[in-house]
């Protein structure tokens, strides 16, 4: 069971950031860059045992995003 | 007139003769603007003034804190007119780190941008230790006297992180930056006829080097941007545009552009004669992939340097196909000229052909040592003139250079050169941390090595959740604040975990194995996270 407040507590934890929401933009608002999202999406594979594609990563735009692509792949 | 650079031996005299030969000649693109020799040069001078008020001198160190664009340029060529030595540091760092820099190399000024939002900081922190803070805005009308410059004068200091963390100034000469740039332009067969675009850090020495003095020596069009690669595409995009034909970049920009295909297999750059790809460990699979994405041929080459020998050592040959060896290594070329290379043994004998040692250079450009330093430029140099670059490689049967590897404990992450020392002691600042190790692990993903940090927390620290979340977030933070990245991953460990030498020496291969093989793990060293 993926629950959203987990993948939003791990993008805070990537960033160092207290308050993330799930509707949150990455880079807008949270202030990622793709180096950090690189990071997290590694974060993500090893935390659910998935395999994400570079390809995948393209498309991600808000923390919700992120949920959806876990889930998709649990 | 024609602007002879045959007979430039500074560079000062470069862009004195680009000022006022060609003013209106444009130096470089930035943005929707283009910026001329002649306001280079005018913008420079009236800086240079206001830099000699304050009492900047001839051999004065000046520390530009200035991200690419114009006022870089008006404040490097300021220092260039007074003879004074500019020292060029990686912006996006708290103020402390700059201030650091600044007393390493005895600086007489630093200069910042007056839109930069910790202005304050640098401000107040200037006065404490009192070192003015210029902005790059300044300027003043009082006629500037052009004291003598000779070839062997010091023109910048690149700092580096070195092995250990502390930084250090290599001292790079005006002969040693024209040496370089002539080098360069023969080595990769670079005309006034190609078009630089270029996003690197012209704060560090390829951006600076290669990007922009080569471009000026020649009197080649420069297309500059800004370093952030939010869009790789506003790059490739800027090569169409401007129908570029010199670009260079780390392996992971050309990697990244593979992420972002889809969105960028339209744009047509098959106007580049050469795009180097250096600062990194060269992938043949990015060469052949990012090379059938774009329709090019023979145009991505392999290329090697380091700021010891001002920047550029070899490449690879533009217009020929790649050499990769049976381990997959891609050779970076022969040496330029007036460049020797040697593969030694630990003992500093030469190693024969094909056989893995220490990368020595000799080299007209290379520096005379660390800037008041001499034990770390002791250690530097070899008996026979030689400097050890500090990476293992071998040469083949025709001299052609492989890069095997580095002795350096150092991490290289999207193109950065990371000290794992200076990212420990950040870390082992914190009240919470009682000791931490970071180290480089590559998963094989499109940016390279990513950054590792285990740190030990306190005892008496609370274990609940909530706090070692804490803990987890203010390390993140300490690291983006003081050195400009976040971290790849941080965990949380016990007391106890960290490897260490008899002698107290971190073992940062010992953990790196032990945690992917899964014994940290297994054993329940780990406290947090749980993944």
């Amino acid at each position: 069971m993926i629950r959203i407040e987990d993948v939003v507590k791990l993008v805070g934890r990537q960033l160092g950031l207290k308050k993330v929401k799930s509707d949150d933009r990455l880079r807008e608002n949270l202030g990622a860059e793709s180096m950090d999202i690189q990071n997290i999406v590694l974060a993500l594979e090893d935390k659910y045992q998935i395999a994400i594609e570079e390809e995948e990563i393209v498309d991600l735009v808000a923390v919700s995003d992120l949920f959806n692509l876990v889930q998709a792949k649990v | 007139m024609i602007v002879s650079s045959q007979t430039t031996s500074t560079l000062r005299e470069l862009i004195v003769q680009r000022g006022e030969v060609t003013p209106q000649q444009v130096a470089f693109h930035f943005g929707d603007e283009r910026f001329s020799y002649g306001q280079i040069l005018s913008r420079a001078k009236s800086l240079a003034a206001a830099l000699a008020e304050i009492g900047v001198g001839q051999g004065d160190r000046v520390v530009l804190i200035l991200p690419n664009g114009p006022d870089f340029f008006y404040a490097f060529y300021a220092c260039m007119l007074l003879g004074a030595v500019a020292v060029p540091v990686f912006p996006e760092t708290a103020p402390e780190r700059n201030f650091k820099i600044a007393g390493l190399c005895q600086a007489s000024c630093m200069i910042i941008p007056p839109d930069r939002s910790d202005r304050d900081a640098f401000t107040s922190m200037g006065q404490v230790q009192n070192l003015p803070v210029l902005f790059s805005d300044a300027a003043a009308q009082a006629p500037l006297a052009l004291p003598r410059l000779d070839r062997d004068d010091l023109a910048f200091l690149q700092f580096t992180s070195g092995s250990t963390g502390d930084p250090k100034g290599v001292m790079l000469t005006h002969a040693n930056l024209i040496t370089n740039v002539k080098q360069l332009i023969a080595g990769m067969s670079i005309s006034k006829d190609d078009v630089f675009v270029s996003w690197l850090p012209v704060y560090h020495d390829m951006g600076l080097i290669l990007m922009t003095l080569v471009p000026f020596y020649l009197g080649a069009k420069l297309v500059l941007l800004p370093t952030s690669l939010a869009s790789v595409a506003a790059w490739l995009k800027k090569i169409q545009e401007h129908q570029g034909s010199f670009t260079a970049a780390p392996d992971f920009a050309y990697r990244l552009c593979l992420r972002y295909i889809k969105k960028l297999a339209h744009l047509d750059i098959t106007s580049l004669r050469v795009a180097l790809n250096a600062a990194e460990p060269v992938r043949a699979s990015t060469i052949r992939n990012f090379e059938k994405a774009f329709s090019l041929e023979n145009v991505v080459i392999a290329g090697y340097g380091l700021a010891e020998a001002t920047v550029g050592v070899c490449t690879w040959y533009p217009g020929k196909p790649l050499r990769e060896d049976a381990r997959g290594l891609v050779s970076v070329g022969p040496a330029f000229s007036d460049v020797e290379l040697e593969i030694v043994d630990e003992s500093g004998d030469t190693m024969e052909a094909g056989r893995v040692g220490r990368i020595a250079i000799r080299s007209k450009a290379a520096t005379r040592g660390y800037y008041n330093n001499p034990t770390a430029t002791a250690k530097l140099f070899l008996d026979n003139g030689f400097f050890d670059s500090g990476d293992l490689g071998y040469l083949d049967e025709e001299g052609h250079l492989f890069i095997s590897g580095r002795r350096k404990n150092v991490i290289i992450s999207a193109g950065r050169t990371i000290a794992n020392q200076e990212v420990e002691e950040t870390i082992d600042a914190l009240p919470c941390v009682k000791l931490s190790m970071a180290t480089g692990i590559d998963k094989g993903h499109s940016e390279g090595e990513q950054v590792y940090l285990f740190a030990e927390i306190r005892r008496g620290a609370s274990m609940d959740e909530e706090a070692l979340e804490d803990i987890c977030r203010e390390i993140v933070c300490a690291t983006h604040e003081k050195l400009g990245f976040r971290p790849g991953r941080v965990y949380l460990v016990r007391s106890g975990t960290i490897p260490r030498t008899y002698n107290g020496k971190l073992q940062h291969l010992k953990l790196k194995r032990d945690y992917l093989c899964g014994q940290l793990r297994e054993q329940g060293r780990i406290l947090f996270p749980n993944y």
